[in-house]
Formats: C-alpha cells, sequence, structure tokens
C-alpha cells in the first residue's frame, strides 16, 4: 500500500509549489525584467518583498503545529 | 585606528563575559552525552532562535557579505536572501521531522541519524568525514576573518597571526568548557550584539557621512547606479556565479551539521516554531543591515582593492572610536559563534559516529566525552594551522565548503521522504559529490561556465538516486516512516 501512495498530502504539495514559485521568482524576476532597472526600488526591492512573503508563509504554514 | 592596548581590553572583558554565561551553562549542564551535546534537548523558543542565528550569522556577513556587495552591488542581497528563503522552506519541512524523530530516536548528531536510519555505520563514518574536510575551510575564514579585523583596526598593532591565536583559544574555550548549553546562552547574547551594533552604526554612518538615507539612495542611483542592477559592475554577479553561490547555500540549513544539530536542542514543538520565527526575522534584518554596508562603502570607498578589507577599512576611518571597537565586538562575535559551535558538533560527531559506532561501541559515555573534547582542541589547533598564512576570499572559502557539504544533501532528503533510499546509495553519493565538488573546485574546472557545486549535486543526486534503486533498501526502513509520520500528525505538522 505504502509504495503506491504518494507520501505527500495534497496541501503539502500546494505549500510547496508556493515555496517553490517564491524562489523561483527570486532567480528569475531580478534577471530578466528587473535586469536594467537601477534603483532601489529594482531588484533590491524585489529580493526584499519575496522573502518577507516567504517568512510569512513559514509562519502561517507552522501555526497549527501544537505540543 | 584603534589603540593595541584598548582593543585588547575590550575585546578580553567581552569574551571574558561570554566566558562566564558559558561557564553557568556548563554548571547547569547536567550528566551524559546527551546534555553536553544537545544540551538535554531542553532549550527554550527565543534561545534556539538566537543561537541557531549566531551560529548560521557568522564574520563572513560583516566582513565577506560587506565587500561582496560593496563589489557586486545588489546580487549580494539577492544571494544571501535566497539562502534565507531556501533556509525558511527546509526549516518548515526539516525542524520537526528532526526534533522528533531525535527524541523518538535519540539522535544525538546528524550524522548518527544518518546512520542510524540506514542501518549502516559507515554512512556515518563518511559523512562525519565528509564534514571535517569541508568544514576545515569554513571554519578557518572565522579567525582569518576576526584577525584582519583586529590588525585593521590597529593598523598592525595587533599582528594577523596574534589575533588569530586569540580568536582560536576562545572559540576552543568556549565550546570545551560550555558544552551545547554555554555555547547556546552565549550565542544568544553574542546575536544580540551583533545586530544591535550593526544597526546602530549603520544609522550613525548613514546620517554622519552620507545625509541621511534618501541622499545614500540618490547618490547610489546617481552616481552608481550598476550596483543596484544584475549583473552588476563589471558583470560580477552573472547568472552562472550567481547560480553557482546560492544553489550551495540554499541548503546550508540540511547540510552544515552545526546547524542542522541544533534542530534536535528545542524543548518542544512550539520551541521550535518559536526558533523558526526568530531566525527568520534575524536572518532578514541582519542581511539587509550588511547589504546596506556594503552598498554604503561603496559611496565612500569606491576605489579599494580588496572587497574583505572594506569593512575593516570603513571602521578604521569612518566610525569613532567607541562605535569601531563595538561594532569590531559584534563581528568577532558572529566568528566565534559559528566556530564554537562547528568544533562542538565535530567533536560530538567524531566521538559519537566514529569512535564509538566503530571502535568504541561499548565506551562509556565519559570516554566518549573525552573524545569529543580532544576533538575540539584538535580542532581548534586545526583552524590555527589552516588560517596561519590567509589565503582566498572570506566568501569563495566558504562557499566551497558548503559546495561540498552539497553531497549530503540527498542522503538527509531521501532518510525523510524515500523509503527505498539505500546505505549503498548513500554511500555512494557522498564520496562522488564530495570527490567531484573538491576536483573541479581545485582544478578550476567550469563545464559549460556552470560552478562545482552545481555538478556536484547533479552528481551526488543521481548517484544517490540510481545506487539505491540498485540496492536493498534497510529493513526497518517501513518502521521510520510510520512512527515518524504518526508522531508528525499527532502534533498537528501533517494533517491525516
Amino acid at each position: 500500500m505504502g509504495a503506491a501512495q504518494s507520501p505527500f498530502t495534497k496541501r503539502q504539495i500546494v505549500w510547496f509549489s508556493w515555496f517553490s514559485f517564491m524562489i523561483t521568482c527570486s532567480y528569475l524576476i531580478p534577471y530578466t525584467v528587473l535586469t536594467h532597472v537601477a534603483t532601489m526600488y529594482g531588484a533590491y526591492l524585489c529580493w526584499v518583498v519575496v522573502t518577507l512573503a516567504v517568512i510569512l508563509s513559514a509562519s502561517v504554514l507552522t501555526v497549527p503545529w501544537r505540543d | 585606528m584603534i589603540e593595541p592596548v584598548y582593543l585588547y581590553m575590550a575585546v578580553s572583558l567581552f569574551f571574558l563575559c561570554m566566558f562566564l554565561i558559558a561557564h553557568y551553562g556548563h554548571v547547569k549542564t547536567g550528566k551524559g552525552v546527551e546534555e553536553y551535546y544537545i544540551a538535554g534537548r531542553k532549550i527554550g523558543g527565543l534561545v534556539s532562535a538566537l543561537t541557531y542565528s549566531a551560529t548560521t550569522y557568522s564574520a563572513f556577513m560583516m566582513v565577506g557579505l560587506v565587500g561582496y556587495t560593496w563589489a557586486g552591488g545588489v546580487g549580494a542581497l539577492g544571494f544571501e536572501l535566497t539562502y534565507l528563503m531556501g533556509t525558511a522552506l527546509l526549516l518548515v519541512i526539516f525542524a520537526p521531522r528532526f526534533l522528533l524523530a531525535g527524541r523518538r530516536w535519540g539522535y544525538v548528531t546528524p550524522t548518527e541519524l544518518l546512520s542510524r536510519r540506514y542501518e549502516n555505520r559507515a554512512v556515518g563514518v563518511i559523512a562525519t568525514l565528509l564534514c571535517l574536510a569541508f568544514l576545515i575551510p569554513y571554519v578557518s575564514v572565522q579567525a582569518t576573518g576576526s584577525a584582519y579585523l583586529m590588525s585593521t583596526l590597529t593598523g598592525g598593532g595587533i599582528p594577523y597571526q596574534t589575533g588569530l591565536l586569540f580568536t582560536g583559544v576562545v572559540i576552543a574555550v568556549l565550546a570545551w568548557w560550555g558544552g551545547m548549553r554555554g555555547v547556546a546562552w552565549s550565542d544568544a547574547a553574542q546575536a544580540l550584539v551583533m545586530v544591535v551594533t550593526s544597526t546602530a552604526l549603520l544609522v550613525f554612518l548613514v546620517h554622519q557621512l552620507c545625509g541621511g538615507w534618501g541622499a545614500l539612495f540618490t547618490t547610489l542611483e546617481s552616481e552608481y547606479p550598476a550596483l543596484l542592477t544584475t549583473p552588476g559592475p563589471n558583470a560580477y554577479f552573472k547568472f552562472p556565479k550567481f547560480l553557482g553561490l546560492t544553489l550551495p547555500w540554499f541548503f546550508f540549513a540540511l547540510t552544515n551539521p552545526q546547524v542542522s544539530q541544533r534542530l534536535f536542542i528545542p524543548k518542544s514543538v512550539g520551541a521550535a516554531r518559536t526558533m523558526i520565527w526568530g531566525f527568520l526575522i534575524f536572518g532578514f534584518i541582519y542581511t539587509v543591515i550588511c547589504t546596506l554596508f556594503g552598498l554604503m562603502a561603496h559611496v565612500l570607498y569606491p576605489a579599494l582593492t580588496a572587497p574583505d578589507t572594506v569593512m575593516p577599512t570603513l571602521l578604521a576611518e569612518k566610525a569613532p572610536t567607541i562605535a569601531a571597537g563595538l561594532i569590531s565586538l559584534g563581528i568577532l562575535a558572529a566568528a566565534v559563534t559559528t566556530a564554537n559551535s562547528i568544533i562542538l558538533t565535530l567533536g560530538s560527531m567524531v566521538a559519537r559516529d566514529i569512535y564509538k559506532a566503530v571502535g568504541g561501541r561499548t565506551a562509556a559515555e565519559q570516554k566518549e566525552m573525552l573524545v569529543g573534547r580532544i576533538i575540539i582542541l584538535v580542532m581548534a589547533a586545526a583552524l590555527i594551522a589552516f588560517s596561519w598564512r590567509p589565503v582566498g576570499l572570506i566568501v569563495e572559502l566558504s562557499v566551497l565548503s558548503s559546495a561540498g557539504l552539497l553531497a549530503l544533501a540527498p542522503s538527509l532528503i531521501g532518510a525523510f521522504f524515500w523509503r527505498k533510499a539505500t546505505a549503498s546509495g548513500a554511500l555512494a553519493s557522498m564520496i562522488t559529490g564530495g570527490l567531484v565538488t573538491a576536483a573541479l573546485y581545485f582544478g578550476h574546472i567550469y563545464p559549460l561556465g556552470q560552478w562545482p557545486g552545481i555538478w556536484g549535486f547533479v552528481c551526488t543526486s543521481v548517484t544517490f538516486i540510481v545506487v539505491s534503486l540498485g540496492t536493498q533498501a534497510p529493513a526497518h526502513a517501513g518502521e521510520f516512516f510510520d512512527a515518524l509520520d504518526d508522531e508528525l500528525r499527532e502534533k498537528n505538522i501533517i494533517r491525516a
């Protein structure tokens, strides 16, 4: 039974996909659309915002944990 | 410039305070291996967060990352924040698994987890040897950074080698005497020093020397626009380099034993959650501070030649003496907290996963701890010897370490998520990954323009999968997964 089943729940897959999407954005956006935006509102702000979104997501994901 | 005698006094007083904290930890530490190496799994969430932060963020940040930002611009921020994002993901997935598996089966080191999960002692031995080989450069750059700093701040009044010896002794004493509890508590105090001193100095210098934040950003945008773009000035952060730097660091939380061992220490799942939140907030703030230092330094010193000297030069020439002294304490604290954690962890791994597992399975815990303590002293001597003549750029030596340790990633991920993963697969992947990365790095070989860590990771992953598919899974793998899943469900970490 164990071999045929996915080891991940649907919720885990959704969260993992979300994190992967954000992290992929942190590679792609600064090296594509923001390459020539020479202001603090360009790649700098992009990385800051994406990181804050990931931190917030991690916090939300861990709230239900209980002792 | 700071008079050597004043710096000696400040640093000695600071580390005396840290030693007293470590001594208190020593007094509070009970008997036994679990108490000495992982503080009896009883550390609260806030201290866990601070020791995790202080262990992760080393002298590399205020010396290496500042220099990297000065040279390459915002790509350095991206490199470090990508690491933080990867760590957020890894901690959410692996922190509760390490914690619960450690409690259930009594694991003390991450390499012990590997050898017992794969039911093969050689896995733990090879993993420990890999960590020893690749962490010596990393732990050495901590001492190198500290010695550079003391020498530059005093205009050579404290020679590099003297600073190195001083740092090496402090690192060894804190780890040897305090054990995990002493190290964790002194780490927590030093983490606060790191973030408070750096924030205060940054705000002070930006207002004193740059005319405030608005003026700094305007100057950057008008006079140094390349710093704010990718790939940065002189294409410093071309995408292959960015990828080659970030990938090894992405898995840092999993593959570096000094941080993954800390996943065993929180006293509860709630404490582990606080650890994750606290670390992510600390990491974000500290990273932004360090990169802002680098950008400001470029405005003030556009023509320096060596990136690693940017921060020491800034402190020696622009900061008031007291502020320079305080911030250098913060940098020294960052170096010491990382290095003492590494040598404590390596001591525990050699004692448990080599000495006890191979040669002294019936050895008393006291003897195992004695071996670990001897290893701590040997490692301290090794880091001094390795750093006696400074080599390489601090960042790149650090990345070599993380790239080499990537060879552990498939085995660790497979341990928790792949029932068919085998000991042979783990052994083959660690050996192949470690050798490929080292050969490419020392041979300066970049196939298809990609960095050694990338190829090492590909080789280690493919080897792990192929060999595991062709060999027999451990007899009790199913029991490991079923028991751990039950615990994860009970704690509401995964849902049925």
